[in-house]
């Protein structure tokens, strides 16, 4: 394994190659107020990902990675700082805005999965183009190749209750992917699952990604998760301790190419 | 997100919650028809009300006189009017007048055998009689085809007596107007023995026992009758004993003395809403005019009031299942909170959610109005058929119909309670769509 732990400011002169930002974070700042006491759950963040880039947010549990994810979603409001992602700042759009922000560009993985449970995998998947207003040939059509991808072909009429954990998270990564969006966030996929399906999911995870040079970002305190990352956060009380990048061919030698010859299917 | 998808999420969110859906719609129900009852009795009152006034005369008549009754004689008084043909057409050419008609009544004695009537004749148009539409029991209106045609009052065939019997006014003759020969002299003179030669009439019809208003008029054209008149006259060289002193304008044609040649006139306007403002032309044109519409005004406000009232009382029971609506609605929204998350973070926008609810809270109220309007139908029946059962045994002849509901009742009564729904439901809407995102996810 190729460590390159590097310090936060020598981030840029490493990464010579031309490459995307995606997203650039400065000095994010969060502070929670419980009670009259302070909770500083991000303390200063600084953090430049690329496009296309697999990255893992690795700490340990209270760190501040999920509140890190979630200002990167727009789901919560910096304390200070800013979050610019596409060249817009994340901080500053109202509810509204970053509703429309979201649909266009974002997909989410939750840890439970968050299917909704009336509807079935095949409608689960299919929702995010609902509010795309594709019409239901289309999004179905579209759905199902996504269901297919993560190989659960034979189960398009079955709802999350009928299903495995391990195969509610595949029916939650097609629906992530399915709106070809150009980020996703996964706040502990593999949070719930054994190892085995852990290695299962972050194979699909990271095929689906690299197919369409799509970004990801991933928080997990699970070291076997992040060993697909081709850029790895660690995160400590609330700042960046260091990042490690990877070649992403490396990744691919290593981990998902033994894992196919071993797994021909899903 | 399309509005059929939202209206499909939408139907399948409330039918997942069966039970609850089932006693809110119950609520809206009750409440839209309690309401729409309440204003059906209204409006079944004024219908009645109406009707009750249709019986006294058409809604749409108005009735005119000179007012000079009492300046009779005083030649230069300054706004004198007359009641002639230059009337008619002046007030036939106000907006929205049908026609105009001219009624003068003149002495008449009319002989059937044995029998004789003291009936004046009405003197009209027999053209513009036609046009009344009064309605007839008997026979059909005066056509021109025969000579001497009238129109008989249902109520005046019952004035004849026999002048020879010892008590002429018990038990009347019932008399075959179409059949006996009645003979009509343009006159009231009492003659002692022999009378002068009348004239043959030719009744064509007799008005419905419905209609109270020409019950006791014998109709006779204006033009004929003068001329019967003025034969009569002649040949008979009467004095003139008319009680009125006013026999038209026989002796004063060529003279340029304005006169009446009518003593009571009848306009039709096209639409009831327009009477009133005809009546006020034609009163300020100086004469008297009178219509049902004054009544009927002061009706309608009391039987708004009445509405009002009943329609408050139904309203508070809508309003309570208004409040079942919202109530529902935050209810569903607290259950639903980690679904409206999800939705939010996999790219819901804040008006899909905000439309969905208020898609649901105006589905209940609609499905709670259509059924309310059901039931409605079914009480309306019910009232209907019990009290003119009530009717039919007391012998009481009054309206039958006491509640009505007519289309546009139905239509907005399911609208209204729509409406309601969307209101109540407007609350729980923007407050879904304020939930924040974060908390539905972390809610496990
Ligand atoms: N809404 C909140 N109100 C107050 N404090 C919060 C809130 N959310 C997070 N915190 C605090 O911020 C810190 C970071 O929380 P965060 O959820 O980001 O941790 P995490 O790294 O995701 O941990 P885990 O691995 O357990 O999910 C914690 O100390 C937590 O108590
Ligand atoms: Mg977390």
């Amino acid at each position: 394994m190729i460590e390159q732990t590097s310090e936060l400011s020598s981030q840029k002169t490493i990464e010579t190659a031309p490459k995307d930002i995606v997203i650039d974070i400065k000095e994010l700042r969060k502070v929670y107020k419980v009670g009259g006491e302070k909770v500083v759950a991000l303390n200063k963040i600084d953090l430049l990902i690329y496009r296309g880039e697999i990255c893992c947010i690795l700490g340990t549990s209270g760190s501040g990675k999920s509140t890190l994810l979630n200002m990167m979603a727009g789901l919560e409001k910096p304390t200070k700082g800013t979050i610019q992602i596409k060249d817009q700042a994340m901080e500053k759009m109202s509810e509204k805005q970053l509703a429309i922000f979201r649909q266009k560009y974002i997909g989410f993985i939750f840890q439970s999965y968050n299917l909704l449970p009336a509807l079935t995998a095949l409608e689960n998947v299919a929702m995010p183009l609902i509010f795309r207003r594709f019409n239901k040939s289309r999004r179905e059509k579209i759905a199902k190749k996504y269901l297919e991808m993560v190989g659960l072909k034979e189960r398009y009429k079955h709802k999350p209750s009928q299903m495995s954990g391990g195969q509610q998270q595949r029916v939650g990564i097609a629906r992530a992917f399915v709106g070809s969006p150009e980020i996703i966030f996964a706040d502990e996929p593999t949070g719930n699952l054994d190892t085995k399906t852990s290695i299962e999911v972050m194979h699909i995870m990271w095929k689906m990604a690299r197919e369409k040079n799509q970004t990801i970002v991933i928080v997990t305190h699970d070291p076997e998760v992040a060993l697909y990352a081709d850029k790895v956060i660690h995160i400590r009380d609330g700042d960046i301790q260091s990042i490690e990048v990877r070649d992403g061919n490396d990744v691919y030698e290593k981990y998902i190419k033994p894992y196919e010859e071993n797994y021909v299917e899903i | 997100m399309s509005s059929f998808d939202l209206a499909v999420m939408g139907l399948k969110n409330l039918l997942r919650r069966k039970a609850r859906t089932i006693l809110t719609v119950l609520g809206v129900l009750i409440g839209t028809a309690s309401i729409v009852v309440m204003v059906s009795l209204g409006l079944g009152m004024n219908k009645a009300f109406e009707q009750q006034l249709e019986s006294y005369g058409s809604l749409t008549m108005i009735d005119v006189y000179a007012n000079n009754y009492y300046v009779e004689g005083q030649t230069n008084s300054d706004g004198q009017v007359y009641l002639d043909d230059d009337t008619i057409n002046a007030i036939e050419g106000i907006d929205n007048v049908e026609f105009a008609i001219g009624f003068k009544r003149f002495d008449s004695k009319i002989y059937a055998g044995k029998y004789e009537s003291y009936t004046s004749i009405k003197a009209v148009d027999f053209d513009k009689l036609a046009l009344m539409g009064i309605k007839l029991s008997e026979g059909t209106l005066p056509t021109g085809e025969f000579k001497n045609e009238v129109l008989f009052g249902f109520y005046a065939k019952n004035y004849f007596y026999d002048p020879k019997s010892r008590n002429p006014y018990q038990s009347p003759p019932v008399i075959d107007v179409f059949n006996t020969k009645l003979e009509m002299l343009p006159t009231s003179q009492y003659y002692e023995g022999k009378r002068p030669k009348g004239f043959i009439l030719n009744v064509t019809g007799v008005t419905s026992e419905l209609d109270y208003n020409y019950a006791n008029d014998v109709f006779m054209d204006y033009d004929t009758f003068l001329k019967l008149k003025n034969d009569f006259e002649r040949k008979n060289k009467t004095t003139d004993q008319n009680n009125g002193g006013d026999t038209g304008p026989k002796g004063s044609k060529g003279s340029t003395t304005k006169e009446n040649k009518y003593d009571e006139m009848k306009v039709s306007v096209n639409d009831i809403k327009y009477v009133q403002d005809v009546q006020d032309q034609i009163k300020a044109m100086g004469y008297e005019a009178y219509s049902l519409t004054d009544a009927l005004e002061n009706m309608k406000q009391t039987s708004g009031l009445i509405q009002a009232i009943l329609g408050g009382i139904g309203a508070v029971s809508l309003f309570v299942a208004a409040i079942g609506i919202t109530n529902t609605m935050v209810m569903s929204i607290y259950e639903r909170t980690k679904e409206i998350g999800v939705m939010k973070v996999i790219g819901a926008q804040l008006k899909d959610i905000k439309r969905l609810f208020l898609f649901e809270a105006a589905m209940i109220g609609l499905f709670g109005g259509i059924l309310g309007i059901g039931l409605s139908f079914g009480i309306s029946l019910i009232i209907n058929s019990v009290l003119s059962g009530m009717n039919g045994n007391t012998g009481y002849y009054g309206p039958a119909i006491l509640s009505d509901i007519p289309a546009w009742l139905a239509l907005s009564g399911m609208g209204f309670s729509t409406v309601i729904g969307l209101v109540a439901g407007y609350y729980p809407a923007v407050r879904a769509t304020k939930l924040s995102a974060l908390e539905a996810i972390r809610t496990e």
